[in-house]
């Protein structure tokens, strides 16, 4: 059954739910459409007609604008069927509903990025990593965290959709959007794509090298505008990238670095955590790479392969076993081997299995070999509680 | 030396003045939260004149104010039975219903209340009418909708009931009543809104009651059901005419004067149905719009006294239909029919002559596989026997469509308004 109750019901039914708080918008836009009900919860139904149509004057492709002035309009004489005649199969209308209570969520509820909170993936940035990008489907919105002495503040937050076919992307062509730890690889302007994309895109490294140990296929994974038609899209309603407003994506623009420094954190719910902790989840997985760069410079070689796990380590070239082999070869008849850590990041992976991702660049030296190099590890906790190596190039 | 009847409507006037400065004096003392100060004044008016209509209304909102809801409503009820004309206690009612559930007799009473005037449902239609108009506009743009959105023939009031002079400023309780009203509909819109969120599937009825509260919880702007004015008239117009109430000597003065004018408005209104009586809304939105104005011009050709207003809106009907009639030789493509709407002075645009023109349109209409052409939205301008004529033109074809505001001159040749301009 095509549901088809006007968005005004659904209004008082939010507004019933979530007491009014101190508001945080991230665009004007948002702001007029969150004032507009306000307007319509103090029973002010002129004044919300009034602005509503201030807005869908100034914004004549906002799809939400419509149907709030639609609805209003359809109220004030009672018209509540006429919008079935409007409405096919319920889609678009489940779908501004959505938008509108998310937008409304976000305004008006207590969110953890407003309360302080800092999403536990967040473990430790390297220098030149300013800003992070997390991407929180269940409230269709991308949140900027600004690293700032050791600490993460949130600065600001965008209403955005994620792909039709929900979360995880698996393969090409699912519409969903990914589950992971990604990172900004260019820009391409609007002008060399095509009109749905709007003003541009930043495309992620999906999929990572994780991802493709798992086997996960597709590619194109983007951040972007909207079409003309739409200010912009209603949740659920990409082909698994993440669209903006056109607004908000040039907006964006100004946290995004396209030379891999900037970390997008893509997942369904995140758990948030505060600043203390995250410190604590820094110190705790510090020690970890510590202990294998100790372990490593040991040149024993079994303490340096308890690090791995002989049960997942694929890095695409190497199982465990052959892994060990290499290492085995490699690492014989050494007389030392020093490793220095900098420009460390750790990301957590947001999904159900701990999964944590590492990059840092490693300066190698041995009595035989001396190297500089960018590694890129990914952690996993076994059945036992303890942190083992999945992959590493 | 003056009339004798006029030195009576003087001194009536000087009696009417302390009367209306006691009702206000009153609804001062409302404003002020005096209530039982106000209900003891009320009471003291109507000791003297126990079936002031007025007096008892002011004391029923000064008691529903009060909380005394059921000698509120029972006041309300007998004013509806003795006054039926008045829409005021039909609408409080009304609210009085629907606070207990009674979404049916709500309804029934707000009905009650437009038909006090047949005047008021027109315009409450029409003002329906336009807002799901504009509504359909929204909601097409916002659901991607194919669904053509329905440009209503807005229906007109042929006849105006006399104005009499008014006896007391009845308008000015209005304020009065806005204020009760705001109170209580507004818990009630909210409480509808959990009714309609926890069951969704609720019955269409009770949306509709929740819509109307809503509409009606606001004050600030144009209310259809609250136009006071034509209810000052008409309330001395029943109350004149059905002698059995409230025999106020000033009426039955006045009536004298102006006894002619009164007959006329009782047949009128019983006899010209307006076509948008509130009967079944939404048969007349589905009407089409040729109806409509066959309707409208049947109409008035059947009212008895016909003023100039009258005429004219008659020409302006007949004006309209022979449009349509334009417009529909110009969709079935009878080309004969389509050009016989153009004078011989016809100057069509840009350089050709009239004859270049007739053939080139006798080609355009004949060579698409379809043509579908709805005019609407007409301002006409009558001047003597030319007119000028406003209207927005959707045409469509297999190869082309756009909506465009036209505007067309006429001159009238016999019956026939000829077109001798056109133009976008």
């Amino acid at each position: 059954m095509a549901p088809s109750k006007p968005l005004l019901t659904f209004c008082y039914a939010v507004l019933l739910f979530f007491s009014p708080l101190v508001s945080h918008a991230a665009s004007e836009y948002e702001d007029e459409i969150i004032s507009s009900i306000e307007d319509i919860e103090k029973a002010e139904i002129s004044n919300s007609i009034t602005s509503i149509t201030e807005i869908v004057k100034k914004y004549p492709n906002s799809k939400l604008g419509h149907l709030m002035l639609g609805d209003l309009l359809a109220a004030r004489v009672g018209s509540s069927e006429l919008i079935k005649q409007f409405s096919q199969d319920g889609k678009q209308l489940t779908g501004l509903r959505d938008e509108i209570r998310q937008r409304w969520g976000h305004v008006r509820t207590p969110t953890p990025p407003t309360s302080g909170l800092i999403p536990s993936s967040i473990i430790q940035t390297a220098p030149d990593q300013e800003f992070v990008l997390v991407v929180d489907a269940s409230r269709a919105r991308l949140y900027v965290y600004k690293a700032a002495n050791d600490n993460y503040e949130y600065v600001d937050s965008y209403y955005m959709t994620i792909g039709k076919g929900g979360m995880d992307k698996r393969k090409e062509g699912d519409t969903k959007t990914p589950i992971g730890v990604y990172f900004v690889t260019a820009y391409l302007p609007g002008k060399t794509l095509p009109p749905r994309y709007g003003p541009g895109a930043f495309p992620i490294n999906y999929p990572n090298e994780l991802d493709k140990v798992h086997r996960k296929t597709g590619y194109g994974i983007w951040i972007h505008g909207t079409e003309p038609e739409n200010y912009n899209r209603i949740p659920l309603a990409s082909d698994g990238c993440v669209s903006l407003s056109n607004d908000e994506f040039i907006d964006i623009k100004k946290y995004i670095k396209t030379d891999g420094s900037t970390p997008v954190i893509i997942a369904e719910n995140f758990s948030w955590a505060d600043s203390q902790t995250i410190a604590e989840n820094r110190n705790e997985f510090n020690t970890i790479l510590n202990k294998w760069k100790d372990d490593w410079e040991s040149m024993d070689l079994e303490r340096y392969l308890s690090n791995y796990s002989n049960q997942d380590f694929d890095n695409g070239q190497h199982d465990y076993k052959s892994w060990a082999n290499h290492k085995t070869r490699v690492n014989s008849g050494k007389q030392f081997i020093q490793v220095n850590i900098t420009d460390l990041s750790i990301f957590s992976y947001p999904a159900e299995t701990e999964i944590v991702a590492v990059r840092f660049k490693q300066e190698y030296e041995s009595d035989t070999y001396r190297s500089v190099s960018f590694k890129k590890q990914y952690w996993s906790k076994n059945a036992d509680g303890k942190w083992k190596i999945i992959f590493e190039s | 030396m003056k009339p004798f009847w006029l030195i009576i409507i003087n001194l009536l006037c000087v009696v009417n003045v302390t009367h209306a400065s006691q009702l206000d004096i009153i609804k001062g003392h409302i404003t002020k939260g005096q209530l039982s100060k106000a209900l003891s004044l009320t009471e003291r008016e109507l000791s003297s004149d126990p079936n002031n209509a007025e007096v008892n209304f002011i004391k029923a909102v000064i008691l529903e104010k009060n909380g005394d809801y059921e000698q509120a409503r029972s006041i309300y009820e007998t004013l509806t039975i003795t006054h039926p004309g008045m829409p005021e206690p039909h609408n409080n009612l009304a609210i009085y219903h629907s606070n207990s559930g009674n979404i049916d007799l709500a309804i029934q009473s707000l009905e009650s209340a437009l038909k006090t005037h047949p005047s008021y449902a027109t315009a409450y239609l029409n003002l329906v009418s336009l807002y799901n108009q504009l509504a359909s506009q929204s909601y097409r743009i916002a659901l991607n909708s194919e669904t053509p959105v329905v440009y209503p023939e807005l229906a007109s009031i042929l006849d105006t009931p006399p104005i009499l002079p008014s006896v007391s400023p009845v308008g000015d309780s209005k304020p009065v009543i806005a204020s009760t009203d705001n109170g209580t509909s507004s818990e009630l819109s909210t409480s509808s809104g959990i009714i309609d969120t926890t069951q969704p599937e609720t019955a269409d009825n009770e949306t509709t009651d929740t819509d109307l509260v809503l509409a009606a919880s606001d004050t600030s702007t144009t209310e259809p059901i609250e136009v006071s004015k034509p209810y000052t008239e008409d309330t001395n117009v029943k109350t004149t005419s059905t002698a059995d109430v409230v025999a106020v000597s000033e009426i039955d003065t006045q009536s004298e004067d102006t006894n002619g004018q009164i007959e006329e408005a009782s047949t009128s209104e019983s006899s010209v149905s307006i076509p948008t009586a509130n009967e079944d809304n939404e048969d007349e939105q589905l009407a089409s719009k040729e109806e409509l104005v066959e309707e409208v011009a049947d109409e008035s050709s059947s009212a008895d006294v016909i003023s100039e207003n009258q005429l004219l809106q008659q020409q302006k009907n007949e004006i309209i239909k022979q449009l349509q009639h334009w417009a529909t030789s110009w969709s079935d493509q009878s080309v004969e029919e389509y050009l016989k709407h153009y004078s011989d002075q016809f100057l069509p645009q840009g350089n050709t002559t009239l004859v270049e023109w007739k053939k080139q349109r006798k080609s355009r209409l004949l060579l698409r596989d379809f043509i579908e052409v709805n005019i609407s939205q007409f301002s006409v301008e009558i001047d003597g026997d030319s007119a000028t004529v406003n209207f927005t033109q959707q045409y469509k074809s297999n190869i082309f469509e756009d909506t465009v505001r036209k505007t067309v001159q006429l001159r009238l040749s016999g019956e026939q308004w000829l077109i001798y301009r056109e133009q976008i």
